[in-house]
């Protein structure tokens, strides 16, 4: 993990977590990401934001392996280690590098309590086979007893103790967003990627998350790639923001640049006097 | 539901008369229809009707109507309108009617729970089970003089069960522990001694007369006793060894016995006896020392441990001292609901260890052709069941090519004794083949699985499919090989153990079998039970549930459907070898594909992903032909018991889905789905294609308008 950098993110870029280089993604005749150009760097807190169908959903299954980008590449350069593309890795894999996410849509093991979805993602990483499992083998407790202390670990960094043994379908909408935090956070990553974290949640669980979010840069030192259409979240969160628009990068900078663009302002609002495709040509 | 109806009919008659009265009547005929509780009273209805018409008496060439309008006269008729009633009331009655008669229901239902918590009202719920139980056993055997004696046993059984839970819940395993020997003892003293009791306790069969087996029985009680006293002694010696002075006086107590050990082995007083008068003689008349080598060598011993452990505890004191690591921690992990036993748990406990006793003492009291239905129809098939609950019901695979590997292990196992028209290199006896035909069976399932369970789960149903039918073709057309369809020439023998002394051959009467089986399934189901509670189990339920989740925090989901695949086909072909020379000769029939779907019944009837269920489906279904053929209704065939398997898989998606004994986790996922929250009901999962061949979430592009905090451009 990285070292904690509160405060001002590093101008850097010598320290480039995730590199992407002229991605483009195709869906038959849908483009959803085009020439997409952005990196990331280590111990920042980097929004992405736009309208809906902008593609950024597209960018971050590009980044976990889900979809593999006909063009471009993606480099992700671990803090200790070689760098590797993560285009054509399988996501399981890219999640062992140090990259973990959560999703749109709250997607938890609805069966199983939120303790145990946590320690799934704890354990993911453990050694324990099937025949150490079956025989309860020394190791087998020993990595049993360490998930279970990391899991309780985790449950108290995302204030989700006081529901340990509830079945996660059973939580409210902004706790399951915290507790797929935790999930993902369980894989001990470098990277967390959160997608609409504040969807579905209410004012007061929006002011939590976004210290939550904090607390993740600071004391994990976790550098973190949110998605967010909530724009007093991404204002109060974000270092750096960058703005998606028909799948292309239309502007990037600091909360207060991206507040006065006109090109974004025009992006969300629509272009008044050209149609939609001229007007994205011409940025 | 018949007053509600009557209700509906007369408002609906005041209505006015725009709409024709024939619409009407549907309308509320559907709408009444359209209640879970109206629909499950006429299925059940329905159902004992034609029970009444399948069970009826044949027709006669002169009258074929007679035996239809026969089997539907009134007394009998209404008989089984009865059952089927009853059978509704109390499906209803445990799942709610729907509507508001639910909360009253379900009043009823925690009432009887809290009832039933209660010890005095359980005992007479065994007692009801155990009349029940007579009345039962004496329908399905006409075989009279043991029933008495198997009452007595399961009463017994239940009442050791009750014994445990009340241990438990005293929160004394050391008590518990103790009590368990006292039984042990009780029981082997009965079966030692000859005396009226036990006399009367022989003659209906409860406990047999044998002095062996009661001194056995005796100084294992007395043993365990023994060794929990020993542990005592150490936790009390751990506990004082710390303080100086304890350990002063342990390590004097140390030596101490270390030389009366000692005096006692050179038969000191045996050698000094000879002299009258002396010291000797008189430690040696009052038994303070009596002359004996074994006795003085274990005195030795003893004395030997306590000494050397607190030798250890100084040292391993020392140790940490210079390396100065922290003091002693409790590396016990306590946290509420985590890691505590609940009193379920032990209840859970204390239900298995009573079906265990029921399960090792009834079949001795079995005629010899139940014993072998009890091994081979039964035994052999719990086992099969437990493996395919690993595959469907942990992993949520659906394997429909099970009995192929069951195959692939029997065939092994002719393969290495010879039975086979080609030879082997080295012929071995069954019992020696076990790992080879798990190796082989395991072998398989990996060459299969690892190219199908990269696609999604119906490729992999169509792909066992084939590959059972290719199995048994292979088994009926390769008579070079495997015989062809007469069946294996050579005759395979019956295992045979001859090793360190241990001398064993499994000929003559089934039993040993079946009592090797049932270890094997024990130890199978502690292992099983252990997978599941296990990184393994939950890493199953996380692709189980959804895929995409799991490969995000770094499952490797393709690497554990094949270890669940690889288990279930190893415990397949485990099971081989046991069939095998059970049976002696194999013929390609015993592998059609109908036994895999068979497999797969017992596992969803009995709960998928609950191991209790796989065994109690197993040896319920694998009983009902049995039953059928005893008690036959009109000229039942072998092939018939599908149908009625049918019926009952069918009433079973009705009224339990769940299966009989569901795991939590499924249990609750049928519920979520039903709900429309969770993904998966069915092996094979949520996820959508695209036309991309890739896996979506299911949410897959679709605009978040209806979430807050939504800012994108306004929709025309
Ligand atoms: N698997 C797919 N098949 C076809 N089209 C797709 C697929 N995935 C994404 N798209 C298309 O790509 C475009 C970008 O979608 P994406 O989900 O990335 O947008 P988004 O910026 O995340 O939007 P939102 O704010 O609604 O989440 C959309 O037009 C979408 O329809
Ligand atoms: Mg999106």
């Amino acid at each position: 993990m990285t070292d904690a950098t509160p405060g001002i993110a590093p101008a850097t870029t010598d320290d480039v977590v995730f590199s992407v280089q002229h991605v483009t993604l195709r869906f038959g005749g849908v483009t959803s990401l085009s020439d997409v150009s952005l990196s990331l760097n280590r111990g920042e807190i980097l929004s992405i934001i736009g309208p809906n169908g902008a593609g950024k959903t597209s960018l971050f299954n590009c980044l976990t392996g889900v979809y593999t980008p006909q063009e471009g590449s993606i480099i992700f350069t671990p803090e200790h280690g070689h760098a590797v593309s993560v285009v054509g890795r399988k996501p399981y894999k890219v999640n062992r590098l140090g990259v973990a996410r959560t999703f749109q849509t709250s997607r938890m093991f609805s069966a199983l309590t939120t303790f145990e979805n946590v320690k799934i993602g704890v354990e993911s990483k453990q050694h324990t086979g099937a025949i150490g499992a079956m025989l309860r083998l020394p190791r087998t407790r020993r990595e049993e007893h360490e998930s279970d202390l990391k899991t309780l670990e985790l449950l108290k960094f995302v204030g989700l103790t006081k529901r340990a043994n509830e079945i996660s379908s059973s939580l409210p909408y902004g706790d399951r967003r915290r507790l797929e935090i935790a999930r993902a956070l369980g894989t001990n990553p470098e990277v967390l990627l959160l997608d609409e974290p504040a969807a579905g949640t209410n004012p007061a669980e929006k002011v939590e998350l976004a210290e939550l979010i904090r607390n993740v840069r600071t004391q994990l030192g976790v550098t973190v790639l949110l998605i967010e259409h909530d724009m007093k979240l991404v204002m109060s969160v974000a270092e750096r923001i960058i703005v998606l628009n028909f799948g292309q990068v239309i502007a990037q900078g600091s909360p207060a640049e991206i507040q006065r663009n006109t090109v974004v302002i025009n992006a969300y609002l629509g272009a008044p006097d050209s149609d939609e495709d001229n007007g994205t040509e011409a940025l | 539901m018949t007053p509600t109806g009557l209700h509906t009919e007369a408002r609906s008659g005041a209505r006015p008369l725009n709409e024709p009265r024939r619409a009407q009547v549907s309308k509320q005929l559907s709408r009444l229809m359209a209640t879970a509780a109206a629909r499950r009273l006429g299925i059940c209805l329905l159902a004992a009707v034609i029970l009444a018409i399948v069970t009826g008496p044949p027709g006669t060439n002169a009258a074929p109507t007679s035996g239809f309008t026969g089997s539907l006269q009134f007394p009998r008729l209404f008989w089984f309108l009865g059952a089927g009633g009853v059978i509704f009331a109390v499906v209803s009655i445990s799942q709610g009617f729907g509507g508001p008669t639910t909360s009253a229901v379900s009043r009823v239902r925690s009432e009887i729970v809290r009832v039933t918590a209660q010890r005095t009202m359980r005992l007479a719920l065994y007692a009801a089970i155990v009349a029940i139980g007579f009345i039962w056993v004496s329908w399905i055997s006409p075989k009279d003089t043991w029933k008495p004696g198997v009452c007595i046993e399961v009463g017994c059984a239940f009442a050791a069960m009750e014994l445990v839970v009340y241990l438990f819940e005293s929160q004394s395993l050391r008590i518990a522990r103790l009590g368990g020997y006292a039984l042990l003892a009780l029981y082997g003293v009965l079966a030692w001694m000859h005396n009226p009791v036990s006399k009367y306790l022989n003659t209906i069969g409860a406990v047999p007369h044998s002095r062996t087996l009661g001194l056995l029985l005796l100084w294992l009680a007395l043993g365990l006793a023994a060794l929990e006293g020993l542990l005592f002694g150490l936790a009390f010696v751990h506990r004082h060894v710390d303080t100086q002075r304890g350990r002063r006086l342990f390590r004097l107590g140390g030596v101490v016995l270390l030389v009366y050990g000692w005096l006692m082995w050179t038969t000191w007083s045996a050698w000094r006896a000879s002299t009258p008068h002396s010291v000797a003689h008189w430690f040696a008349s009052v038994h303070v020392l009596p002359h004996s080598r074994t006795a003085g060598l274990v005195v030795m011993a003893i004395g030997a441990v306590v000494v050397v452990y607190v030798l250890v505890a100084v040292a391993v004191d020392l140790v940490r001292a210079l390396s100065g690591s922290a003091s002693k921690q409790g590396n016990r992990f306590e946290f509420a609901g985590i890691t505590k036993q609940t009193k379920f748990a032990y209840g859970k406990t204390a239900i298995t260890i009573a079906a265990l006793l029921v399960a090792i003492q009834w079949p001795l009291h079995m005629d010899p052709g139940i014993q072998s239905i009890l091994t081979t129809q039964v035994a052999i098939y719990v086992l099969l069941s437990m493996g395919l609950n690993v595959v469907v019901g942990f992993a949520g695979l659906l394997d429909l090519g099970y009995i192929a590997f069951w195959a692939i292990g029997s065939y092994t196992t002719a393969y290495f004794t010879g039975a086979l028209p080609i030879q082997p290199p080295f012929i071995l006896n069954p019992f020696w083949i076990i790992p080879f035909a798990i190796v082989a069976a395991m072998l398989t399932g990996v060459l299969i699985g690892t190219p199908t369970l990269r696609l999604r789960g119906d490729y992999l149903a169509i792909v066992t499919l084939g590959f059972g039918e290719i199995i048994e073709i292979v088994a009926n057309n390769l008579h070079g090989v495997t015989g062809g369809p007469a069946g294996t020439p050579g005759v395979i023998p019956q295992f045979s153990v001859h090793l360190l002394g241990v001398n064993y051959g499994w000929t003559g009467t089934v039993l040993p079998y079946y009592y090797l089986i049932l270890g094997v399934a024990v130890v199978f189901m502690v292992g099983f039970s252990f997978l599941e509670q296990s990184r393994v189990g939950r890493s199953w339920t996380a692709i189980r549930e959804d895929e995409v989740a799991a490969d995000s925090v770094g499952i490797n989901s393709l690497k554990y459907k094949v270890m669940a695949f690889a288990i279930g086909a190893s415990t397949s072909g485990f099971a081989g070898v046991f069939f095998a020379s059970q049976v002696q000769s194999l013929v390609p029939n015993d592998f059609i594909v109908q036994t895999s779907i068979l497999v797969l019944v017992f596992v969803i009837f009995g709960g998928m992903g609950s191991i209790a269920g796989a065994v109690i489906g197993a040896s319920l279904i694998q009983w009902l032909p049995q039953y059928l053929q005893v008690h036959s209704f009109q000229d039942y065939q072998f092939q018939d018991e599908f149908i009625y398997l049918g019926a009952l898989l069918v009433l079973m998606m009705i009224f339990r889905p769940q299966g009989i004994v569901p795991s939590r986790r499924r249990r609750r996922e049928i519920l979520l789905t039903e709900e429309g929250v969770g993904h998966s009901e069915s092996p094979g999962g949520p996820v959508r294609s695209t036309s991309m061949g890739e896996t979506l979430p299911s949410s897959y592009g679709r605009l978040s308008l209806d979430e807050p905090g939504y800012i994108g451009p306004e929709t025309e």
